[in-house]
């Protein structure tokens, strides 16, 4: 049932958010379709179409609100008249609680009711396009703050807790809660149009859907809490949400840019294509600023034994031949029609990253001062400190055996670790698991063992993954 | 849906306009307000003298406290609203992006609250 739920959930949610022009009217809705599902379905068993029964049994509920409010409203409007004027009304309706006016939606007023009554919805309620598509582009309209539309589309179009979601931006449950109520009501209440956006708007509101894109996709790749590694449905959604942003925008390379960078990451984490074992997230990533990421920094993983069985495997150690190729060739081919358009971006960049990572042999033959020069240009993109972090752990491969006053691996470990100290005074970096990790082995590389040990603690310590933090305590 | 489109400006600014610029301004505003009209969707619209001719007041203890100025000493001022009727908030800031001082401050979107109940406000 929780199954279902999980799966069905984003496309119930679309088509209710399409038809109440509420998200948390829908949400209401869809959690008590949820309950009745869990009451009936046991009994009289699932239904063949549990989506169709979902969006039926929360469309009834949601009318019911619908009509709760109406009812409240009217009360208001009597008071609110005798009372002269809005401001009375409001204390009126401070009063009430739940009973908040609810603003009328758009130019066909519809708020899921028909003049006369309730009505059905259409026989099949999902044949209208991509609803999730157009709930994507909501969520990251313009008129919402960058942080928002970011957890916003976490919760609304993946599921994610607000608990899960805080964590992602290092920030606190609580008010990480309440913004997304704020934000619920200010789409409902200034009435943001609900709607993949007509061509000459397409190209400003896509940069933000990009980085939402990609946040779901890492969130998924090294889910932040939990006993498992990743969540594949959570990967899958967003590579499925890519691959549509990439039909419906051939010409633009950031998009193919970000299809590569997902499907090469993906590729390269064989839980996704059903193996046992995990792998971490690929070239770690420049997030969407000011958020810092949950995902991670694979060289920071990297210089480690081998690990227990079936648990967490850092890169350094996979099992390359079971990567998925076809996904990797794939990757690398959207990246080639990207780079033929002629205008670079971060997602091209990142992508080529982890096409490198894809196409290396063995972790020792990786071109690391190609990925290096990569991270260099990155920053000019995207000057945040994740990214930096990565370019000096990424430096600190470089090995060039054949110069002569060459520095060994020890001492590179060494530098990095003192140009990584310049890092710590960023707010949230301390708290930032990567951090801690990344310090971690280049002070193991280095020679500093106690120290090392430490960090490993740190990183055991700020990691939920219960997996990974398995892997780290090991250290 | 009915919008409040609040036009912000720095009063210097339109004050050290030369007298063409200040005749152009003008001229968009009356041009946006005839677009405006002509498309049904002028709901109301003004605009307010500086706002060092505005008096602020509030109650306290039934006795009436007055300021002489506008209710936030701020670089940029309420100069003039629009009311417009619009099918969504893209469309509100559509109307919002024409108001000829979106090149000098700041217009402010605004919902209007629907108390009348029924449909649209």
């Amino acid at each position: 049932m929780e199954r279902v739920a999980r799966a069905e959930r984003t496309l119930v949610l679309a088509a209710l958010v399409r038809r109440f022009r509420d998200v948390e009217r829908a949400e209401d809705a869809f959690q008590d379709a949820c309950v009745a599902a869990l009451r009936t379905w046991p009994e009289r068993g699932v239904p063949s179409n549990p989506a169709a029964w979902l969006l039926r049994a929360a469309g009834h509920r949601a009318v019911d609100t619908v009509r709760r409010d109406r009812h409240y409203r009217a009360i208001v409007d009597d008071l609110g008249r005798t009372a002269h004027g809005g401001a009375a009304a409001r204390g009126v309706v401070a009063r009430t609680g739940s009973a908040r006016p609810r603003g009328s939606v758009g130019p066909t007023g519809t708020d899921g009711l028909a003049a006369t009554g309730p009505t059905e919805p259409p026989d099949d309620p999902f044949e209208l396009g991509d609803d999730r598509l157009r709930l994507v582009f909501t969520c990251c309209h313009p008129a919402i703050d960058a942080e928002s539309r970011v957890a916003l589309t976490l919760q609304v179009v993946c599921g994610l807790t607000a608990r899960e979601i805080a964590r992602a931006f290092l920030s606190d449950e609580g008010a990480m809660a309440q913004r997304l109520v704020r934000v619920k009501r200010k789409i409902r209440d200034s009435a943001i149009p609900y709607e993949v956006p007509p061509p000459e708007r397409l190209g400003e509101r896509l940069d933000a859907v990009l980085r939402v894109v990609y946040l779901v996709f890492n969130e998924g790749h090294q889910a932040t809490e939990g006993p498992a590694l990743g969540r594949a449905d959570l990967v899958e959604e967003s590579i499925r949400l890519a691959r549509l942003l990439g039909e419906l925008l051939p010409g633009e390379p950031e998009v193919l840019g970000l299809v590569s960078l997902l499907l090469t990451t993906a590729a390269r984490r064989p839980g996704a294509t059903g193996a046992a074992l995990d792998a971490p997230p690929a070239p770690p990533a420049a997030q969407a600023k000011p958020a810092i990421p949950a995902s991670d920094s694979e060289s920071a993983r990297a210089s480690a034994a081998l690990p227990p069985a079936a648990a967490y495997v850092p890169l350094e150690h996979q099992d390359r031949t079971r990567w998925d190729r076809a996904r990797i060739d794939e990757g690398i081919a959207l990246l080639d029609r990207a780079l033929t358009l002629r205008r670079p971006g971060r997602y091209q960049i990142l992508a080529a990253i982890s096409a490198l990572h894809a196409q290396a042999l063995a972790w020792s033959t990786t071109d690391w001062p190609q990925i290096t020069a990569l991270y260099t240009a990155l920053l000019r993109h995207d000057p945040s400190p994740v990214v930096e972090l990565n370019r000096i752990l990424a430096r600190s491969m470089i090995a060039t055996p054949d110069a002569p006053d060459a520095p060994d691996d020890r001492t590179r470990a060494a530098s990095a670790v003192a140009a990584l100290a310049r890092l710590a005074s960023v707010p949230g970096m301390t708290r930032y698991q990567p951090y801690h990790a990344a310090r971690a082995s280049l002070l193991r590389r280095a020679g500093r063992e106690d120290e090392a040990r430490a960090a490993f603690a740190e990183a055991a310590a700020l990691t939920r993954n219960a997996a990974e933090r398995a892997w780290l305590e090991t250290r | 849906m009915k919008y409040a489109l609040l036009v912000y400006v720095d009063e210097k600014v339109t004050q050290g306009m030369s007298e063409d610029e200040g005749k152009a301004l003008f001229a968009g505003y009356m041009e946006l307000t005839e677009q405006l009209k002509a498309s049904g969707k002028l709901i109301a619209g003004d605009a307010l003298q500086p706002a060092g001719s505005a008096t602020s007041l509030r109650v306290k203890n039934g006795k009436c406290l007055v300021t002489d100025g506008p209710f936030a000493e701020t670089k940029e001022q309420l100069g003039g609203f629009y009311v417009v009727e619009a099918a969504n908030l893209d469309e509100a800031m559509d109307w919002a992006a024409k108001v000829p001082d979106a090149k000098y401050g700041t217009i402010e979107v605004r919902p209007i609250w629907d108390f009348a109940g029924g449909g649209a406000a």
